[in-house]
């Protein structure tokens, strides 16, 4: 299938315009430097996106994925001596709004019923009718329908295994609300109950039996595909709901690459942050099945211009869960092919026990293999190797660390309790599970570049916070703090005399507006600094950028 | 930021913008190669599909013939669709390298009365060319190896019940029709040259047999394809009636336990079987050798050659330690111990041949279901390779109708 949108005459005399000045000024090399920041910085919403043109649906198949990114170094990796910093950010270093990621917890947090509700604005299917199963799938260890409801909403409908009940489902809310909370696209899901006779065999819909024959779906074979479940004691069946994504579908992302048809990828993949940095909300909720397969792209019409979307996809296979069983203890830990560990193992006969498999797992059916006990947020890992995980570097581990520590006890509990486990106890645990996970990514990520954020001028002086003191991981120390002039054409600092507190020295006080400071705060314990730059402007200061040490250390994992 | 969009740009917005007019219009390099394309070739024309699932209930097999037959494959046709999987119907034809050759057939009623019954009507055609033989008794000897020709036909039922998911208690019955004769091994002599009637029964004159029998089977595995806990035990009694010259009539006991001990989140299985198989023969009658139980190959006796030991019984015990390695990889470490003997009153522990040895399983990192094994054994008469498609601790067999394979690695 192919999309084809209209790009203006106009639009297309603009790009082209741009495109040969790029390509003439990279061919004759530049005679000036430029410019570090721009009047709008930081940018908090990246520009309208650019119209799709021709859009041709990628199709990705489960195996070849895995082959490519087990046997293959995908994408653009790092080099001794060559670290690629990423891409996709504003000069904060914060993801700005765009077809990835959405702020959600600026400039207010999101309330306790906002997190709660996540992205569910629609709504359940309707239980005032009849739900016309419109497709199913019988193969697998348990069955999956596609269902319309009375208001011609399309859900898809999956279940537990019969063993665990509430494990996949339960993981799959809990999941899409971090994800959500945390600034990505991800779909409508909700726990539901039902009875069989909600459920009526659409006509005309074919499906496929266990036994691989096609044939056309009636009702004794809802019958049939219900029995592989373990109903409820009042006879209801669980599922998770998930609300079709609007839009036109056109395949998966590659975590590297970028899609030859979008022109609003500026970078690839792997260097983004937004993916990057998914490594850690990955590992926190234990989402080991981060992969292509389990994302979806969209083609969407939103303030009158078509553009891709990006969604993440099918988090029944995070926190204990595996989908169809209790996570392996070994997911997370390594790849399914992972060739140093499996050589110590095999050498080992079999002796050395690694930790994960020393790990004390609740017996709650509905938590499964969750646990913080061996949890390393260093060397956690998804199935099978993730470039832009591999690719990840210090200062997106500190943009998603910074956001998993702001999850408080409270928000994480009200987020869990939208699993609707019917076991206070798994729900405590995977609560309480979750807050350990996320001190552990604190201390982790915090150690690596030193952890001051949230910078603002207020009156004459540069507030920031120290994370590591707000989330006790050490006690307050004092900084050192340097100023300087900054300029921005020219990209140096000029140090100014006598300037060693946070207040803004006397010569930016009485500078002219646009001009740009710099202050360097540095922790003499850690050896690790911070600059932030900050621009006069006619109401006041802003912070314009931040430059981390250390942000860009590949290798410190 | 490229350098040219930082000259152009009055702003941040702009630059992006520039950038993106720049970068849509890079050209992207193709992301795909020899593999990626055979994979897609593979799956594009279902071909994995035609293994897994097969083509109109025909489906190729791997394997599924005794140790040393040589790579075995074949043809399997298969329908358990029918009547909502309550009726299944099954055929196979398999031939090996040493053209080893099996046709079987079977129909099913697996799910009778509520799933609380089961009847198995089973036809089976063997032509095994080079079936090992080393003489009687556990004081055979290597050198002595010959081997011989066995060709049955095999027709039976089975019929039980499942008073729980996890028991089965059944009874048996057929005609068992038997041809030995003249190895075709090039290497070895033929046994008939070299073993008389009296250290072989069975060897000069042929015979049918009526038998019948009774079993119980309860599985509290956890897995049944790729089970890391809980045991297995079977007892099974049998009586076959020689109806053709009334020299060969036995009872027989067979009796299996297996338990898997896991450690350390079943990361690490300790696996024992004990396995015994007893006959009685009747007032005169003796046990013939090809229906003699025996000892050695993958997946008794490691360290010895496939069917090192036969007599009229036999004893094997085993220990496995299992560990993972990879998903779907599990490497093995193992004991095998055990015996043939003539009289049942011999089931002990004394002088049991031993082997040792290690060895790697491939696993579906799904079902946990044995995809082959390599294991490596030694024993006093040197080290055995093995090759094969079958779990070492394969479930004994009860046809409950729902049969996929004939046993693999065991003849009688």
């Amino acid at each position: 299938m192919t999309l084809r949108t209209r790009v203006s005459r106009e639009q297309r005399k603009r790009l082209w315009g741009a495109f040969t000045k790029v390509l003439a000024c990279g061919l004759l090399g530049c005679a000036a430097s430029a410019q570090r920041f721009y009047p709008d910085d930081p940018i908090w919403k990246e520009p309208a996106p650019v119209p799709v043109s021709t859009v041709q649906p990628q199709k990705l198949d489960n195996l070849i994925d895995f082959y490519k990114n087990t046997f293959h170094e995908k994408g653009e990796r790092h080099r001794p001596g060559k670290t690629i910093p990423s891409a996709g950010m504003n000069t904060l270093g914060e993801v700005p709004d765009n077809a990835w990621y959405t702020n959600r917890q600026r400039p207010a947090r999101m309330s306790l019923a906002q997190l709660a509700e996540g992205p569910n604005h629609t709504g359940p299917p309707s239980a005032n009718s009849k739900w016309t199963v419109i497709s199913a799938k019988a193969e697998g260890v348990t069955p999956g329908f596609t269902i319309r409801d009375g208001a011609h909403h399309r859900y898809l409908l999956k279940f537990d295994p019969k063993s665990n009940p509430e494990l996949a489902t339960g993981a799959d809310v809990v999941s899409a609300k971090f994800f959500y909370a945390l600034g990505y696209n991800v779909p409508e899901n909700y726990p539901i109950h039902f009875r069989r006779d909600q459920l009526i065999a659409g006509e005309g819909v074919h499906y496929t039996d266990r036994f691989g024959k096609k044939q056309s779906l009636q009702g004794k074979h809802i019958d049939e595909m219900l029995r592989a479940l373990a109903p409820n004691g009042d006879g209801t069946y669980r599922a998770l709901a998930s609300l079709y994504i609007g839009g036109t579908d056109v395949g998966r992302f590659k975590y590297y690459g970028r899609r030859a048809d979008d022109p609003n990828e500026l970078a690839p993949h792997e260097h983004l942050r937004v993916l990057r940095g998914l490594y850690v909300f990955a590992a926190w909720l234990n989402h080991t099945d981060a992969k292509s397969l389990n994302s979806l792209d969209v083609v969407v019409d939103e303030d009158g211009r078509r553009f891709i979307k990006h969604y993440l996809l099918d988090f029944g296979a995070s926190l204990g869960s595996d989908s169809l069983y209790p996570k392996d203890p070994r997911l997370g830990h390594d790849y399914f092919l992972d060739w140093g560990p499996g050589l110590v193992q095999l050498t080992t006969l079999g002796f050395y026990v690694p930790k994960y498999a020393r790990v004390d797992y609740p017996e709650e059916k509905g938590v499964g293999n969750f646990s913080h006990q061996a949890f390393d947020p260093n060397h956690w890992k998804s199935n099978y190797p993730n470039a832009a995980f591999e690719n990840r570097l210090p200062g997106d581990e500190f943009w998603a660390a910074k956001q998993v520590m702001a999850f408080s006890d409270e928000e994480i509990r009200a987020m869990v309790h939208t699993g609707e486990y019917s076991s206070t106890e798994a729900e405590t645990i995977i609560a309480e599970t979750l807050i350990r996970r996320r001190d552990l990514i604190g201390r982790a990520f915090f150690s690596k570049i030193l952890p001051l954020d949230d910078f603002r001028v207020e009156g004459d002086r540069l507030i920031f916070k120290d994370l590591a003191a707000v989330y006790r991981i050490r006690s307050e120390i004092a900084h050192e703090i340097t100023w300087a002039r900054f300029d921005n054409q020219r990209g140096e600092l000029a140090s100014v005399s006598g300037s060693a507190d946070d207040r803004l020295p006397q010569s930016a006080l009485s500078s002219s507006e646009g001009s740009y400071w710099a202050a360097k705060i540095r922790d003499g314990q850690m050896g690790k600094s911070v600059t932030v730059f900050v621009r006069r402007e006619k109401t006041g200061w802003k912070v314009a950028g931040i430059e981390r040490e250390g942000e860009n250390a590949w290798g410190a994992h | 930021m490229s350098c040219a969009a930082a000259q152009q740009a009055d702003s941040r917005a702009e630059q992006l913008q520039q950038q993106r007019a720049a970068t849509s219009a890079a050209p992207i390099k193709p992301d795909t190669d020899v593999v990626e394309q055979t994979i897609k070739w593979v799956n594009d024309h279902g071909i994995l599909t035609l293994f897994s699932r097969g083509w109109r209930g025909f489906v190729p097999t791997l394997g599924g013939l005794v140790n040393g037959s040589g790579f075995a494959s074949g043809l399997e046709f298969l329908r358990a669709d029918l009547r909502d999987g309550n009726f299944v119907i099954r055929s196979s034809a398999r031939i090996s390298t040493k053209l080893y050759q099996l046709y079987d057939a079977e129909l099913g009623l697996p799910r009778l009365v509520k799933d609380r019954a089961y009847l198995d009507t089973y036809f089976r055609q063997r032509n095994y060319p080079q079936i090992e033989y080393y003489g009687p008794g556990p004081s055979s000897v290597k050198t002595g190896r010959s081997d011989y020709r066995l060709e049955d036909t095999t027709y039976d039922f089975s019929a039980g019940v499942k008073p729980h998911p996890r028991l089965r208690l059944g009874v048996t019955g057929g005609y068992l029709q038997m041809n030995v004769g003249p190895g075709t091994s090039r290497e070895f002599i033929s046994s008939d040259r070299i073993y008389t009637p009296r250290q072989a029964p069975g060897i000069d004159v042929q015979s049918d047999f009526l038998r019948g029998g009774v079993l119980a089977y309860l599985d509290l595995r956890d897995n049944p394809y790729g089970p890391r806990a809980g045991g297995l035990y079977y007892a099974r009694f049998d009586y076959y009636d020689d109806r053709s010259v009334e020299k060969f009539s036995f009872r027989r006991l067979t009796a299996e336990v297996q338990q898997f001990i896991p450690l350390f989140n079943k990361k690490r299985v300790f696996v024992a079987r004990a396995k015994t198989t007893l006959s009685y023969p009747g007032p005169r009658q003796v046990v013939p050798f090809y229906l003699q139980p025996s000892l050695g190959a993958a997946d008794d006796l490691r360290g010895f050659r496939p069917f090192r030991f036969y007599d009229n019984n036999n004893l094997i015990l085993t220990g496995e330690w299992r560990w993972e390695i990879l998903s779907g990889v599990e490497g093995a470490l193992f004991v095998d111990a055990g015996k043939v003997f003539p009289q049942p009153n011999g089931l002990n522990f004394a002088r049991l041949e031993k082997s040792y040895g290690g060895g790697l399983r491939f696993r579906t990192p799904t079902t946990g279901a044995m995809v082959m094994r390599l294991d490596v054994a030694a024993s006093r008469e040197g080290v055995q390779f093995w090759f094969v498609f079958n779990d070492v601790f394969a479930a004994p067999q009860v046809r409950t109708g729902r049969e996929l394979s004939p046993p693999p690695g065991r003849l009688p």
